[in-house]
């Protein structure tokens, strides 16, 4: 028996196939070339690697973010840069991942960051520690190995290649499971869209551009197997992307409009095992999926004899339509296999296409089905129809849209033409449901759609104006609405659109003299393109700053800082406005945030400025943000060059939910209570990391000097946010209050409402960023979505006191002026007067109206006084805040931490479970988990009050609060609020 | 009474294995906390028998958003060549496995094969001692797709009867798990086991252990406690019910556990 067993260990070891590329974890190891089945010729076709050392190597485009150290990745058709090892970004611990793809010569990368991940969590993502450059003829490629983040028991090895002539880059991945424990694995590609950009979209019954919602605990019900997948940049210049397996016939994955992730199926992973997967990103120019989904297909035919067609067809317009083709909202197609007939969710979409000026469009389909072509005009469905495609190629019939007429609008500001932000918005709530689109099913739902909601303009319904502007507009009437920002009329016009037609309108704004002398108006959170969740371009983003008359404007993009010198030059725009670089830090990355929790947490937004945009540096000058508390940030923005002495550090919405486990505000991420005090000293809970200094770090997490007190034109956040504002005063934590739009693009939030008004010993035209940013740090300012307040109280010296941190002592049988003024089309229903927290005062019957939207003799609506004996608490210090606009909605703190959460919103006059929507039950608990929502004061409907309002501050209402008067009541130099 | 506790004294087998001569399950616990059992302490006596069993382990790791359950059906046999010389070998017929992360999976299939022999001796009364080769091999072709490992032990163990109720079990095992297609580098390791087994009548047992690991994915693989209930007819089938759950070391189960059932072949002698 022995001498049978004998050859059998040799058997053992001859059977067994040495390790193919870095799976046997040699040192020295070559991933293998991927997608061995795909080749591509051409004529003069190039490839070439290198190390940028000139940023002018990099391609451009709104999400170009490549820099020195940086490696170029390219052939004649297309060009990427993978991040140098000590560049990370956004959601990569390290560098290693893929972070500009674009195509050659356009300048139009969109993509944010594709990298690689076997899940959800931080500890999914790959941690990349060695970059080599791998150079073999005319195959170039780059080789990172790793492991996964914090998870030296799993290793990860990718090659990215490129050769000529080829639309794309070819990758494989390895992961290799050396650990001791089975794991669940998924090895592909998360393609980080921000929102509001790219949308993904997959060949897969009831899919296309439809994706269903899904959360951490339900993202595997949401997983489809698709044979590609595709994304396009429906804003130009801007490239699309897809990515196809090579080694698998489809792909598997999630997708939204923040972040796709695609590859193998997720499986078990036992340990001394590996998955490997290998696929081609393909790159196309152009706003529509074809482009890149032709490719896809063509791949496809390369790698598994499928076959594909050619269906091409022509979208027409009607006789005498004065629109023209071309622009994705005038008209666009869905070409999903099935029937007309068929229930959609049935259908399976294979891809998008734009028709070009002549309406003439063409794309790959597979061959021998029924095809359903839909086409979107102004975000409704128009048309639809069906055609056989055979084993050929095939032709659609001609499909018609409906004519549109021609709207030219034009604005003047004091007489002269300036820029606008004009509304055009249907007369009647039946004509605005009968317009009512969206794009492509996504983003917001406009009435009418006539621009991608978050592009350039037109967008949603709305169009930057500068001299005659033409756009094209479903026949109907409309009302048009504009006013640059509060402080001017609001000019209002009717017009009726015709088919066929082309109509004029003029608006004219002219310049109330509302702003306070020696103020400055400023928005101190504002993104454009250059941020991952905004596709706002440079020159149009600047247009509607000047739009909304804003004198400062804080430029925070998320991570980076944005550079608008450019469109700035263009717009002859640098005498009119101050721009301010920063940036918004914009935690990504989970990670232990204090002891008591049981999940990993962000630390929340904070803005800082100014940082000093470089281009050559891979954030463009701002640091990375990630992995630590507010404190170290501080230290590492200093580190970074941030001028703290001239600056401001602002805490951004500090209380406003989460995306994917990511908590946006700093308070909720330490489940701060405002019902306790602040604790002095950490003690593993959340709250105790709100004075504390890190250790290691030279500032305190409180060492902010803003915190926001509005963020965005809806009101719905200002009562919560409010309220932990006056926790904080309370708690002897002055901090002032900024009033930001937090604006991303044309749509949501419009720049300017609200805004700060910064009283400050400096001017547009000789701007000193120091003196502004003490002013602000001071809190000599007010915040407003409309109505202007003034307010001042005379010292125990007869000096009068604006609003300030600096605490002074009253003169105590003196008075609290309050004025407030507005535009006439600016309603204010209500004065609030604030003391420690507490509404002590309401003034309803004292306020003046104008008789009219247009009455200029109504700007004035308070000036009183108001004796401060008669408003002090009886002992201690105080703070004084006094408010103007809209009555606030009833609310209630329903999970019993401090800040309002809940309104009445069944309208029974109590605020109770019954009010939360999550609950169907009645808890039996009395301090609930499941709250809101907190609304948004009512809106007027059309006719009534103050509906033109609500139409240039979409969701908004009138606002506006001052920071604090501090009052150091006993004279004794501290500041104490008695509780 | 005098005459009972004679008759007790007088009632110890030759050896332990002649004691345990039935078909109720004898050794240490059988759930262990390894794929294919790599390492498992085994019985020292011989026999021959077939088995069929059903178990599985649970992770469950809260803070690093990790779960595990594997289960399946296992089928098991050993055939005495000669007193004292087995061969064996153990198939995870069903095998079911589900990992919970951000992003499951789960896979159903064939699981792993070991085979391997026994020996064993009684060189004094009421103690025998044996060894033990195994090898695991990766016949879970729907779980490895580019590397497979592969396992193998090495075990000496005793046990002695203390007493016609109590028997003391102990083992040494050395295990080695190597792979291929992927990193192969071997792993190296050893089990400790101490163990109890209580049957005060022919159709009722208690078992009880302690197990220590060491060196095979840590410096200390695990130390765990483990029993099970055992049940017999008193000729030639067995039951058992049993578990393990670590108390320290790497090892992150929470609990192991198996029901077994098994009917012996061969020539059976009531105890």
């Amino acid at each position: 028996m022995r001498t049978y067993l004998l050859p059998l260990p040799l058997l053992l070891v001859t059977a067994c196939p040495a390790p193919e590329g870095c799976l046997g974890g040699a040192d020295d190891c070559v991933v293998p070339s991927p997608c061995k089945a795909v080749a591509y010729t051409c004529e003069s076709g190039t490839s070439e690697v290198f190390v940028v050392t000139d940023p002018a190597q990099v391609p451009g485009g709104v999400g170009a973010l490549g820099a020195l150290g940086d490696v170029v990745l390219g052939n004649d058709k297309v060009v990427a840069v993978i991040e140098a090892l000590d560049h990370p970004h956004y959601l990569g611990p390290t560098g290693g991942n893929l972070v500009d793809l674009s195509n050659r010569g356009a300048n139009d990368d969109d993509l944010r960051q594709l990298l690689q991940a076997t899940g959800l969590l931080p500890q999914d993502v790959a941690h990349y520690d060695t970059l080599q450059i791998l150079d073999d003829g005319d195959i170039k490629a780059v080789q990172v190995t790793g492991t996964l983040d914090n998870r030296p028991d799993v290793r990860v090895a990718t090659r990215y290649e490129i050769r000529p002539c080829e639309p794309g880059i070819r990758v494989r991945t390895e992961l290799i499971h050396e650990g001791v424990d089975p794991m669940s694995v998924f090895v592909g590609d998360g393609f980080y869209f921000g929102d509001r950009g790219q949308i993904p979209f997959a060949p897969a019954v009831g899919a296309g551009f439809t994706h269903p919602a899904f959360g951490l605990s339900d993202v595997g019900d949401a997983i489809v197997t698709t044979p590609y997948m595709v994304a396009a940049a429906h804003e130009q210049p801007g490239a699309s992307y897809g990515e196809v397996a090579c080694d698998r016939e489809g792909v598997s994955g999630f997708h939204s409009d923040i972040i796709s992730a695609i590859g193998t199926p997720t499986r078990v992973l036992l340990p001394r095992d590996a998955e490997v997967y290998e696929r081609f990103l393909a790159v196309a120019p152009g706003a529509a999926v074809s482009g890149v989904s032709d490719i896809a297909l063509e791949l496809r035919k390369q790698l598994w004899d499928e076959p594909f067609v050619t269906l091409t067809g022509r979208i027409v317009q009607e006789a005498g339509d004065v629109g023209s083709l071309g622009a994705p909202v005038r008209a666009q197609v869905v070409i999903s296999e099935g029937a007309a007939s068929d229930d959609p969710s049935t259908r399976t979409p294979w891809t998008h296409v734009i028709p070009a000026a002549d309406g003439t469009f063409s794309a790959r389909v597979p061959p021998d089905r029924t095809y359903t072509l839909e086409v979107e005009a102004f975000g409704q469905l128009v048309t639809s129809d069906d055609v056989k495609v055979g084993g050929g190629d095939a032709t659609a019939a001609d499909l018609t849209v409906p004519a549109v007429g021609e709207l030219v609008v034009d604005g003047t500001v004091d007489g002269v033409t300036d820029h606008l932000l004009v509304f055009v918005d249907p007369t009647t709530a039946d004509e605005a449901d009968a317009l009512m689109g969206t794009f492509l099913g996504h983003f917001a739902s406009c009435a009418p759609l006539l621009g991608n909601p978050h592009g350039g303009s037109p967008a949603c319904n709305r169009v930057l104006v500068d001299g005659p502007t033409s756009l094209v507009v479903p026949p109907g009437t409309y009302e048009l609405y504009a006013a640059a920002g509060p402080f001017t009329t609001l000019a209002h016009t009717t017009v009726t659109v015709t088919a066929g037609a082309s109509t004029s309108a003029t608006l004219a704004v002219e310049t109330l003299p509302l702003q306070p002398e020696g103020t400055l108006s400023g928005d101190f959170h504002v993104h454009g393109a250059p941020s991952f969740d905004s596709s706002l371009g440079g020159e149009d983003r600047v247009r509607a700053w000047l739009a909304a008359r804003v004198d400062v404007i804080a430029s925070t993009e998320h991570d980076v800082v944005g550079d608008y010198s450019a469109a700035l030059g263009a717009l002859d725009a640098s005498s009119r406005l101050a721009v301010i670089e920063g940036t918004e830090t914009t935690g990504h990355i989970l990670f232990p945030l204090f002891s008591d929790s049981s999940y990993p947490r962000v630390i929340g937004h904070f803005n800082f400025w100014p940082v000093k945009y470089d281009p050559t540096d891979s954030l463009r000058g701002a640091p990375w943000d990630e992995l630590v508390e507010p404190g170290a940030l501080m230290d590492r923005l200093v580190g970074h060059g941030w001028d703290e002495g001239n600056g401001v550090a602002q805490l951004n919405h500090p209380y406003d939910g989460f995306q994917f486990g990511r908590d946006f505000g700093w308070v909720d991420a330490i489940d701060l209570d405002g019902t306790k005090p602040l604790p002095k000293s950490y003690d593993g809970s959340g709250a105790s990391l709100f004075l504390r200094t890190p250790p290691g770090a030279a500032h305190a997490n409180s060492d902010f000097d803003a915190e926001e007190v509005m963020n965005g034109s809806a009101n719905s956040v200002y009562q919560p946010y409010r309220a932990i504002w006056f926790y904080l005063l309370n708690q002897g934590v002055l901090r002032a209050g900024t009033a930001n739009s937090d604006s991303h693009t044309l749509t949501e939030s419009v720049i300017g409402f609200p805004r700060n008004l910064v009283w400050a010993d400096t001017s547009v035209a000789d701007f000193d960023v120091g003196l502004f940013d003490a002013s602000v740090r001071d809190g000599r300012m007010i915040g407003t979505n409309g109505p202007v307040l003034s307010v001042s109280l005379d010292d125990d010296t007869s000096a009068a006191h604006g609003p300030s941190l600096t605490p002074f002592q009253p003169d105590t049988s003196g008075a609290l002026s309050i004025v407030v003024r507005a535009a006439p089309w600016i309603p204010v229903e209500e004065v609030r007067v604030v003391v420690n927290g507490r509404v002590v005062r309401t003034l309803r019957d004292e306020l003046a109206h104008p008789a009219s939207e247009d009455d200029l003799d109504g700007l004035d609506r308070l000036n009183m006084t108001l004796p401060l004996a008669d408003l002090l608490p009886d002992s201690g210090d105080a703070w004084i805040v006094v408010e103007a606009g809209a009555p606030l909605v009833d609310s209630a703190d329903l999970d019993c931490n401090g800040w309002p959460d809940t309104s009445d919103n069944n309208g029974d006059g109590h605020i109770d479970w019954t009010d939360v929507d999550a609950l169907t039950d009645k808890p039996s608990v009395e301090c609930l988990t499941d709250v809101g929502p907190l609304t948004a004061p009512p809106l007027p409907k059309r006719g009534e009050l103050g509906y033109a309002y609500s139409v240039v501050v979409p969701g908004g209402a009138p606002m506006s609060y001052t920071n604090p008067l501090v009052l150091d009541l006993n004279g004794d130099g501290k500041f104490e609020v008695t509780p | 009474m005098i005459t009972l506790l004679a008759l007790l004294a007088t009632a110890h087998a030759a050896d332990p294995c002649e004691a345990a001569s039935d078909g109720f399950i004898d050794g240490p616990t059988q759930a262990w906390f390894t794929d294919g059992a790599l390492g498992a302490p085994r019985r020292t006596c011989t026999r021959s028998e077939f088995g069929v069993g059903a178990g599985g382990r649970i992770t469950i790791d809260r803070p690093n958003f990790y779960g595990y359950v594997v289960g399946g059906l296992n089928l098991d046999g050993s055939y005495q060549i000669i007193p004292g010389v087995e061969v064996f070998g153990r198939l995870e017929a069903v095998r079911y496995d589900l990992a919970v992360a951000s992003l499951s999976a789960s896979a159903i299939g064939l699981g792993h094969l070991s085979v391997g022999a026994a020996f064993a001796e009684s060189p004094v009364r009421d103690f025998t001692i044996g060894s033990h080769v195994k090898v695991v091999l990766p016949t879970a072709t729907g779980l490895y797709h580019y590397g497979r490992p592969y396992g193998g032990e090495l075990a000496v163990s005793t046990v002695w009867q203390a007493h016609p109720w109590v028997r003391l079990h102990d083992s040494f095992t050395v295990t080695v798990l190597a792979g291929s297609g992927v990193t192969a580098v071997p792993s190296i390791g050893g089990n400790v086991n101490l163990g109890l087994e209580f049957r005060p009548i022919p159709q009722f047992g208690i078992v009880a252990d302690v197990d220590a690991g060491f060196l095979r994915t840590a410096p200390v693989d695990v130390v765990s406690v483990g029993g099970g209930l055992r049940f017999g007819d008193g000729k030639r089938f067995g039951f058992e019910v049993g578990a393990r759950t670590p108390l320290a070391g790497r090892e992150r189960a929470n609990i192991v556990a198996d029901l077994r059932g098994s009917v012996r072949f061969g020539p059976v002698a009531k105890p």
